[in-house]
């Protein structure tokens, strides 16, 4: 069994760096949570952020597919001795036996994610778990002055994104959301070109993206495997039987725990969207969703949908279709500064005044037409932001205290969007939103729904 | 077109084909409270794919009823639902779904506290009772809370301090333990 805080690699570790006194392992705070406290002064950022030359301490919470993905994309920055990664967490004893395998004896290993939050040598956590627990690990984590990089989309419910950027506010920390879109090479030139007038003020951007799955398989409920921890599986999530249809993976096709290739891949192409409109901090004032449900099966979210999302101040319309009107991919060498479309699948038309400009992707691999590649900047053009790669702007972050590409208040703009579009669609009417409040007006029964309850402990 | 009817409704829902199921649920909003026994009758019943179109359709009456302008509606679902809920012999996540649809449209005003202090206190109902007295989160659904965390133990005591908490009422004890670690693993590191 592992024993947390134990000698080992850990304890050398702790032995070089600073750490504030500790009166006791816990202490309850104005809020009632009792809280470890164990906040080092790095964490905090405000007495001393990690050196230029040293290296970031991080720990995994979650390893399962995406999770062991985002390791994998670590690898630069590990390489480089940038960071190094001192624990793995996964509710899936098999998953957690793979992952220590993967990462090396230097990183221990937990069930329960707030072993790595007591923990003072961990500087910073990679949350790659479903959706519906980012919001209660990221607030947890942030609470005890963990940077942050939390997949996307970042948050579940109106109340969970309001929490999140709450606490990282307070707590300082560096916060990045996966999507990762923003930080590619050709999201940069889409950026550049739009910024630029090409073609005149943008009026409209219409996404597409294939129809969800359907569930056919007729699955009962039945207990769960030896090997997972149904209980921290649906975490937040209200108590029902365990059903292998929920899980690894599929989560993301239903409601609770997902919401559907809006949100999915909706974090990604609408990320896109709200920071080339120069949007973030801003959110639309209608929400009009429509969709066809599966016509069986556990899985609950959108197959087919239509959401368009009207902003005003400026005025623009914003609209997520499945399947929408693809546009089908452009020939290229592989020789551009993204390869190769390999996912042709979803993107988006960003229509203005002069032209159209059309983008595949979004999310890891964003490629852009030929006209933008080819667009040479004249003098006296503006520029914009460009990403040195997702992971590497949030270690900027972390050293610096520079706010991220995808700091939370844009991730949690990007996950209103989603959640709304959903609430629109389960509801059957369109909804009001006030952008500045963050509330849905005129409707109560869509006020409620901005809160869902969480089961306890695993609440905000 | 017929007019889609109860009877009507429960007939589609029991069709072998998966595109007349929920072709059906989708339309089951209007129908409103005098549908719920019925379709919580299948729900309960049903084969697997039947059940889970009822238990949808009984969802769309709930969203259906809380549109606004639809205040006579959502009373009647409110009510048939507050009868159904508190019959005993209903499978308990069936009774557990239909204290989340009230959740969604009860008004506070409208709760019964010593029958929500009972349903709190219930082994079965409770956390999920807790969950929907908190978004309701009106002087009523506090004072059921209260209330119960007055009678409750351990760690549902904490939980209620918890969503008072949420619902900003200062509670001092107990404290809350959302960050502290439970759960061990029988993994070990590799190579240690």
């Amino acid at each position: 069994m592992n024993s947390p805080n134990k000698s080992g690699p850990f304890t050398k570790r702790l032995g070089r760096r600073r750490f504030i006194q500790t009166t006791g392992v816990l202490a309850a705070t104005a809020s009632g949570a009792i809280v470890p406290q164990v906040i080092s002064p790095r964490a905090l950022a405000s007495e001393g952020r990690p050196g230029a030359n040293e290296r970031i301490t991080v720990a995994h919470i979650g390893m399962g597919g995406r999770g062991k993905g985002l390791y994998h994309e670590m690898a630069d920055l590990r390489n480089a001795g940038l960071c190094e990664h001192v624990a793995v967490c996964d509710i899936d004893e098999k998953r957690l036996e793979e992952a220590s395998k993967l990462v090396g004896p230097q990183a221990d290993v937990y069930r329960d994610y707030r072993y790595i939050l007591e923990r003072k040598d961990v500087d910073a956590v990679v949350i790659g778990t479903p959706d519906h627990w980012h919001g209660v690990q990221f607030v947890h984590a942030a609470e005890c002055g963990k940077h942050i990089y939390c997949e996307k989309p970042a948050c579940c419910t109106i109340e969970e994104g309001k929490a999140m950027v709450a606490a990282a506010k307070k707590t300082k920390i560096a916060s990045q959301i996966g999507s990762q879109g923003r930080s590619q090479p050709e999201a940069y030139l889409a950026h550049r070109y739009l910024v630029n007038g090409n073609i005149g003020r943008v009026h409209r951007v219409d996404c597409w993206h294939y129809p969800s799955p359907v569930d056919n398989s007729h699955t009962p409920d039945s207990d769960p495997p030896p090997e997972l921890d149904w209980d921290l599986w649906l975490g937040p999530l209200r108590w029902r039987p365990f059903n292998k249809r929920y899980l690894h993976g599929v989560f993301r096709w239903l409601l609770e725990s997902g919401g559907g290739q809006i949100r999915d891949r909706g974090a990604h192409v609408m990320s896109c969207a709200m920071w080339w409109m120069g949007a973030d901090g801003t959110g639309p004032v209608e929400i009009e969703a429509t969709g066809t449900p599966p016509e069986e099966g556990l899985w609950d979210s959108c197959v087919e949908m239509n959401v368009t999302y009207t902003f005003k101040n400026p005025d623009w319309i914003l609209t997520w279709n499945q399947p929408g009107e693809p546009v089908p991919p452009e020939e290229r060498t592989g020789q551009e500064p993204g390869g190769k479309i390999s996912r042709p699948g979803y993107g988006a038309v960003y229509r203005g005044d002069l032209g159209t400009m059309v983008h595949w992707g979004g999310d890891g691999g964003t490629w852009v037409e030929k006209k933008v590649r080819d667009w040479v900047p004249p003098p006296g053009a503006k520029d914009v932001y460009k990403s040195p790669g997702h992971f590497e702007d949030w270690f900027e972050g972390i050293k610096t205290g520079k706010k991220t590409i995808m700091n939370i208040e844009a991730g949690v703009g990007v996950a209103f969007l989603c959640i709304l579009g959903n609430l629109s669609y389960i509801l059957g009417r369109k909804l009001h939103w006030d952008p500045v409040k963050q509330e849905i007006v005129g409707d109560e029964q869509a006020r409620r729904l901005m809160v869902r309850p969480q089961r306890h402990p695993y609440h905000l | 077109m017929e007019p889609l009817t109860v009877e009507k409704l429960l007939e589609l829902l029991k069709s072998d084909n998966p595109i007349v199921r929920r072709d059906a649920w989708l339309k089951a909003g209007p129908l409103g409270a005098d549908a719920l026994p019925s379709l919580a009758d299948l729900a309960a019943k049903g084969d697997l794919e039947v059940s889970r179109a009822a238990n949808r359709a009984m969802w769309q009456i709930v969203r259906y009823a809380g549109a606004p302008g639809r205040e006579t509606e959502r009373q009647a679902v409110v009510q048939t639902l507050g009868e159904l809920v508190a019959d005993e012999n209903w499978p308990v996540q069936l009774r557990r779904d239909m204290v989340w649809m009230l959740s969604e449209i009860l008004a506070d005003e409208e709760l019964d506290e010593s029958m929500a202090l009972s349903f709190l206190m219930d082994a079965d109902l409770g956390e999920d009772v807790r969950m929907a007295l908190q978004r309701i989160a009106g002087p009523k659904a506090i004072a059921v809370l209260k209330a119960g965390m007055e009678k409750a133990q351990g760690d549902f005591k904490a939980a209620i301090a918890c969503s008072l908490r949420k619902c900003h009422v200062a509670v001092e004890e107990p404290p809350c333990p959302k960050l502290i670690p439970r759960k061990q693993t029988q993994v070990k590191p590799v190579g240690r």
